[in-house]
């Protein structure tokens, strides 16, 4: 990445308003680079491929497709730690579901994210509570869990949130070749 | 003190024993507080998964977990941070009268309205507040506080050094209602010294386990290289336990120490710990589902010795 | 339209019109090249002002405000025997007083003059309509002209200036501003609240970029302050009272005892036997002191001082009563209260130092070694509680790396962090303080964790190169947090290198806060003692930013220093000269002229009630509750903000110069044709008529049904004159002023909201709709935001009908019956 030389003709301008309309992207163009939440992030400690300043800079600057595509901001950890410590008020977890959404609109997603919402749909709950589950719970003295998938699926087709999931949502260029890890 | 147990996904899946620890110390054998069962709950749903996809979905499936508490006059209490963090930020959104008709319009299809819960009347009108949203360990702290739980002790756990884990989204963010001071945080190190534990102080104390906003499940290898780093400073500082309020946390402490194939330091959930410390029998709290052998550290509690 | 009783009253102590009876206007219409006549057709606008009511002679040209222009108004006042003189060309806030000034050449007094807004209000905002344009110019000459008719004569009152100035802080500013003004030849009471003058630069060990001594150049002048015979020095006191106005105010002071008396020679024999020991807040708690003490070295006046709080009392002990071979220990002092006379006042109280002690990340207060670039000034001053040596606090060794961290408690827009603004003097401070170290120590590794460096003044970046090629360390990343080693109290801070974009983690033996300043405590108290303005940070607000930077908005004060914004010593320095300057202007003269918008009460309406002295930002009318007498103008103090005469319930108050007959009368001019179409507007002068001619600057368009009614200050705008408007069939009325912390007027606005908020219920009341009345806080800078509030009410007068308006005016003119 280093030795990348950015376009100018490729910069988008407009992609720092599209993100302050987002919920949670509100404070986006207050970032002034000083540093104090990658100097904090936990995951950018281990990995600097997630630098959420980093990230900031390039959607001020309007890299658009190298911060919709890319799986870095799929790597927030939410400890909210610099949303704490930013002398800017940025909230950079929020800022990071802003651009998931997004992402999430041109047809990217991790699919992590997809498992969970189709798990939720099939159970009702994240992991599995079923039959086996209940008559452990039973040999313990816990009342058994009633499964309310029907419910929470009638919630989810209200919402249409598996349109979002499954790439039904329409507009935007999906991201082309890499899409996530 | 009416509580509503919200026992989410995480904890009946793979640590039952966790909500039974916290059954037994709040029955009436030990700190007797009165538990109102409501089994339909569901998902808390976890936020990071639905701020990434729909916020609307995840309000709405929040507000329906919340519509079951608010008629029963109880306080709904979680065992899980991430649960607390999700149905509290809950509460605080639908303060917003646009967003609470909106989001019951769409509980409709499930026959719900969430109103609150009802706190007085004033002439023909209906008070409402938002339901109360709190953490097994604020609820302890607040309503017991440390001579309460000191008082059940049966089996102090004297000299036992403990590293405490607070987790990240039982402090913060400060933006939504703070519950514990987010620098210098005292609810679950005063829980675990009532229990007659030392709450051992080492670097990096707030730091975030590596498990959260997806991480564990996408690259697994970067949380575990985070929860390395907080081990070694919980390592060096000489300890029995790892101590946490949120069984995702105790997951990925419990994993990380296997991939990491590093000298094991057995991980308890606070009602565990405070289980052990009133006297209830070892397997009564579900150590079997713990990947970090528990047995070494109850080795430890026993000889203690009996009060 | 029936006279009211008020109207009537007004009328009757108008003077005659002389023997000459109606007035006789002459109207100049202005092409100003194209500016003007390029989307207005002035000849036919020059015409139409012929048929106006009053007007014997108009016309149009060029370049009215060129010397042939004004000769040729001057010329036909003498030959048509004029009495009032209309020019309608640019904004007035550009040449009113060029054509005030023609014709008081000419003879006819200034203040029967009045211009029309052609050029920024019309002309230029409404480049593709020349129809319209063209209307809309005729109707602005209307409006001058009726004005106009209805001006008097004023003249200018002067008001005499005691040749005497107050300077509040003994700062370096305060003994700058007191020096040169004293040196001028007038007597100057320099009033210090410490026991001694010097303020922050006292404790400062060098200064950049000359790394010159501090004390060793601040003491002369201390010295000469405390000597001269024309400054009287009152260290030790307070500010309690300020009454008065510009020229004349009484100023009362309290003096603390010291309970030393003058035979003092500053021995210090007393301080050596003295049992208590306490923090030294001069070494900000590095050292101690006694209960009778000596600020520091230096002092001025170098008395001695009995910190009474702390003494232990004549009762218990007596030692330094009995030590003292002059027996100038006086336990008798008592507080005194002075009165004392001045013509100006200059406010130098200086700033305080952010205290990062909430800032939990960098835990100062709590690892010994982590300290604040105040402390460290302390530390390395040879005069200091270590003798010069920087030493650790935790083992008072010499730590072998140093870190700075900038900007702590500056540029942080969450408050719990600090102040939003940058404090201007941190950076250089800390270049500066990393070179001492590297002069005494220079094998110390010294990093500094900046944001941005800013070295913007002469000499700066220099000094910045320096220390960059002594090897100091900038690392563009602010860490996070500072941790502690246990063992060795070293301190461990990560950060990123944001340039690198690499992670960065080091050790130091000590941390640096480089603290930001802050406006000290007590600003609210100074504010209100002397009726000042602050900005939204806390500091004294000037009267102009660029043009009147030292001048307080209120006559007669002035700010220098950091009591107007954080600023290195040169700036203070340069600012103090300044202050003293403007405040020469003043005492030279020995008297002041007052601009001629003052209110004149009329006795036989005023019904006692004080609620005009209620709202005056300047306290300029006296009223007393208990005596229940008319109350009495103070001019000199009057800013001529009309507010009072708005606030009349009993129309007992005439503006001059804003008189409400004259504001009526553009309101009818305005209202008399098409009323419903338009949006009739009441501008301020200082804050949204300058936005509108902003945005006539700028060549903004917008849709040209407005018009605009020139006030000093919203506040003049009464509740009647806006239901005048809509009772007349006006689609809709604007009232525009300053931001509410803004005002010219010091808080004038305030009035404006309430009176508008009331006026809001009675539409709703009556079933008005009250989003056709629109209240805006527009600034001079915000030519945009005007034109976008223009561009609403015209969207918002489209959708009524004429029926509305006339039922609007049937329930008003209903109203005004009855009422």
């Amino acid at each position: 990445m280093a030795d990348d030389v950015i376009d100018a003709d490729e910069l988008d301008p407009g992609f720092k308003y599209e993100i302050s309309k987002q919920p949670g992207g509100e404070n986006l163009k207050l970032c002034f680079q000083c540093g104090t939440c990658s100097g904090t992030c936990p995951v950018r400690a281990i990995n600097d491929k997630y630098n959420p300043r980093r990230i900031i800079r390039m959607a001020l600057l309007g890299m658009r497709k190298e911060v919709l595509c890319s799986d870095f901001i799929w790597l927030c950890s939410t400890c909210y730690a610099c949303h704490e410590r930013c002398p800017q008020n940025v909230r950079i977890p929020e800022l990071m579901f802003a651009i998931r959404n997004i992402a999430l609109r041109e047809g990217n997603i991790h699919p992590v994210y997809k498992g969970y919402v189709d798990a939720l749909d099939g159970h009702g709950r994240l992991l599995e509570v079923g039959e086996f589950e209940n008559e452990k719970r039973v040999k313990y003295g816990l009342p058994p869990i009633a499964e309310e998938k029907e419910r929470v699926r009638k919630i989810f087709h209200h919402t249409r949130i598996k349109d979002r999931t499954d790439g039904k949502l329409k507009g935007g260029e999906a991201c082309a070749t890499e899409g996530s890890k | 003190m009416r509580y509503s147990l919200f026992v989410g996904c995480t904890i009946p899946n793979r640590f039952p024993g966790v909500e039974n620890s916290t059954r037994v110390i709040l029955g009436p054998d030990h700190l007797g507080a009165e538990l109102v069962e409501i089994n339909e709950f569901t998902c808390c749903p976890a936020l990071p998964t639905f701020y990434s996809t729909d916020r609307v979905t995840w309000l709405v499936t929040a507000a329906r977990n919340l519509v079951l508490v608010q008629d029963k006059n109880a306080d709904l209490v979680t065992m899980c941070n991430g649960c607390f963090s999700s149905l509290l930020k809950a509460t605080e959104e639908l303060e917003n009268v646009n967003k609470c008709n909106f989001v019951n319009a769409a509980l409709a299809s499930v026959g719900k309205q969430y109103r609150g819960r009802l706190v007085r009347r004033e002439g023909n009108r209906s008070i409402y507040e938002p339901v109360r949203v709190r953490h097994i360990i604020e609820a302890l702290y607040t309503d017991f506080g440390r001579e309460g739980i000191a008082d059940r002790v049966r089996h102090p756990l004297s000299g036992l050094r403990i590293a405490v884990h607070n987790g990240c989204h039982f402090l913060r963010p400060t933006t939504r209602t703070s519950v514990d001071d987010p620098a210098k945080p005292v609810m679950l190190d005063t829980m675990v010294e009532a229990a007659g534990a030392t709450s051992v102080d080492f670097p990096d104390k707030q730091a975030c386990c590596g498990a959260g906003g997806g991480i564990r499940l996408q690259v697994p290898k970067l949380a575990n290289a985070i929860t390395k780093d907080k081990y070694e400073c919980i390592h060096a500082a000489g300890t029995d336990a790892i101590v946490t309020g949120c069984p995702y946390c105790l997951y990925q402490f419990d994993h990380a120490q296997k991939d990491l194939k590093v000298h094991p330091i057995p991980v308890l959930h606070i009602s565990q710990l405070l289980a052990l410390a009133f006297g209830v029998d070892a397997e009564h709290l579900g150590f079997e589902w713990h990947f970090v052998a528990v047995r070494p550290f109850l080795k430890k509690v026993d000889a203690v010795g009996v009060v | 339209m029936s006279e009211s009783k008020e109207d009537a009253a007004v009328k009757a102590t108008r003077p005659a019109e002389g023997a000459t009876g109606a007035p006789r206007i002459g109207v100049y219409v202005c092409h100003c090249g194209l500016n003007i006549a390029g989307s207005v057709d002035c000849h036919a606008v020059a015409e139409h002002a012929k048929t106006l009511p009053n007007v014997v002679i108009a016309s149009d040209n060029r370049y009215t405000c060129s010397e042939p222009g004004q000769e040729q108004i001057k010329k036909e006042i003498k030959e048509h025997k004029l009495t009032r003189v209309v020019v309608a060309s640019c904004t007035p806030r550009l040449h009113e007083p060029t054509f005030r000034t023609a014709c008081k050449d000419a003879g006819l007094n200034p203040y029967l003059f009045e211009m029309a807004n052609l050029r920024e209000h019309c002309s230029w905002v409404h480049l593709h309509d020349r129809g319209a344009a063209t209307e809309k110019a005729k109707d602005l000459v209307a409006m001058a002209v009726a004005r106009a008719a209805l001006l008097e004569p004023q003249e200018e009152a002067e008001v005499p200036v005691i040749r005497r100035a107050l300077v509040i802080g003994g700062g370096v500013a305060g003994i700058q501003a007191s020096l040169d003004l004293a040196q001028a030849g007038y007597k100057v009471f320099l009033v210090e609240k410490d026991p001694s003058i010097g303020g922050k630069m006292a404790q400062i060990d060098k200064t950049f970029p000359t790394m010159d001594c501090s004390i060793c150049i601040l003491a002369p002048k201390m010295a000469e302050a405390g000597r001269h015979p024309n400054i009287t020095l009152l260290a030790y006191s307070d500010v309690a009272d300020v009454k008065g106005y510009i020229g004349n105010f009484k100023v009362t002071v309290k003096k603390h005892p010291r309970y030393v008396t003058k035979d003092c020679t500053a021995c210090g024999d007393c301080a050596k036997v003295c049992p208590v020991v306490v923090p030294n807040e001069f070494d900000i708690g590095l050292a101690s002191r006694r209960a009778i003490y000596s600020p520091f070295a230096q002092a001025v006046p170098s008395t001695y001082v009995v910190d009474i709080r702390n003494c232990l009392g004549m009762n218990i002990c007596r030692r330094c009563v009995e030590k003292c071979e002059r027996k100038a220990i006086d336990f008798d002092m008592a507080e005194e209260t002075l009165e004392l006379d001045v013509g100006t006042i200059i406010v130098a109280t200086g700033v305080d130092a952010f205290d990062p002690t909430a800032l939990k990340d960098y835990a100062y207060g709590v690892y010994p070694n982590v300290i604040t670039s105040l402390e460290f000034e302390r530390l390395i001053n040879a005069g200091g509680p270590s003798g010069g040596r920087l030493v650790r606090p935790s083992d008072m060794a010499i730590p072998k790396e140093v870190a700075f961290i900038q900007c702590v408690g500056s540029r942080k827009r969450v408050n719990e962090k600090g102040h939003p603004y940058c404090s201007n003097i941190c950076c250089m401070n800390t270049i500066k303080d990393a070179l001492l170290i590297k002069e005494h120590w220079p094998e110390t590794k010294i990093t500094v964790y900046y944001m941005d460096i800013r070295a913007f003044g002469k000499g700066f970046e220099d000094l910045y190169n320096r220390a960059k090629e002594h090897g100091v360390k900038f690392i563009r990343g602010i860490p996070a947090e500072i941790e502690q080693d246990n063992t060795t109290m070293d301190l461990v801070i990560r950060s990123e290198d944001t340039d690198s974009g690499k992670m960065l983690v080091r050790s130091y033996g000590m941390v640096v806060l480089s603290i930001g300043i802050e406006p000290r405590q007590d600003n609210e108290v100074v504010q209100k003692l002397l009726t000042l303005s602050r900005t939204s940070d806390g500091f004294f607000l000037e009267a102009h930013p660029k043009l009147r930077p030292v001048d307080a908005p209120t006559p007669g004060i002035f700010l220098c220093g950091c009591a107007e914004g954080p600023k290195d010593i040169k700036d203070s320095v340069t600012q103090a000269s300044a202050a003293a300057a403007r405040a020469n202007i003043l005492m030279a003269q020995g008297k002041v002229r007052v601009e001629a918008l003052t209110p004149v009460i009329i006795d036989e309406l005023c019904k006692k009630c004080g609620a005009c002295a209620k709202v005056c930002p300047y306290h300029a009318i006296e009223f007393d509750k208990e005596k229940k007498e008319v109350p009495g103008v103070i001019t000199a103090a009057c800013a001529g903000c009309g507010t009072c005469g708005a606030e009349c319930a009993f129309g007992a108050i005439s503006m001059r110069h804003f008189s409400d007959e004259t504001l009526n009368a553009e309101i009818d001019a305005i209202t008399a044709e098409d009323a419903c179409r338009k949006t009739v507007a009441f501008c301020c002068n200082w804050c949204s008529y300058a936005g509108a001619d902003f945005a006539g600057v700028s060549r903004m368009q917008y849709p040209p049904n407005i018009r605009i009614i020139r006030t000093m200050c919203s506040g003049r705008v009464a509740e009647k004159m806006v239901l005048r408007a809509f009772q007349r069939g006006a689609g809709a009325v604007l009232v525009a002023g300053c931001h509410l912390q803004d005002c010219h007027y010091i808080n004038a606005n305030y009035q404006t909201l309430k009176r508008v908020e009331r006026l809001w219920k009675k539409l709703e009341q009556k079933g008005i709709r009250k989003e056709r009345l629109q209240l805006a806080w527009i600034s001079a800078a915000e030519g945009e935001r005007f034109a976008s509030k223009v561009k609403e009410m015209a969207r918002i007068v489209d959708t009524v009908t004429k029926e509305e308006c006339d039922k609007t005016a049937q329930l008003l003119s209903k109203e005004k019956k009855e009422g």
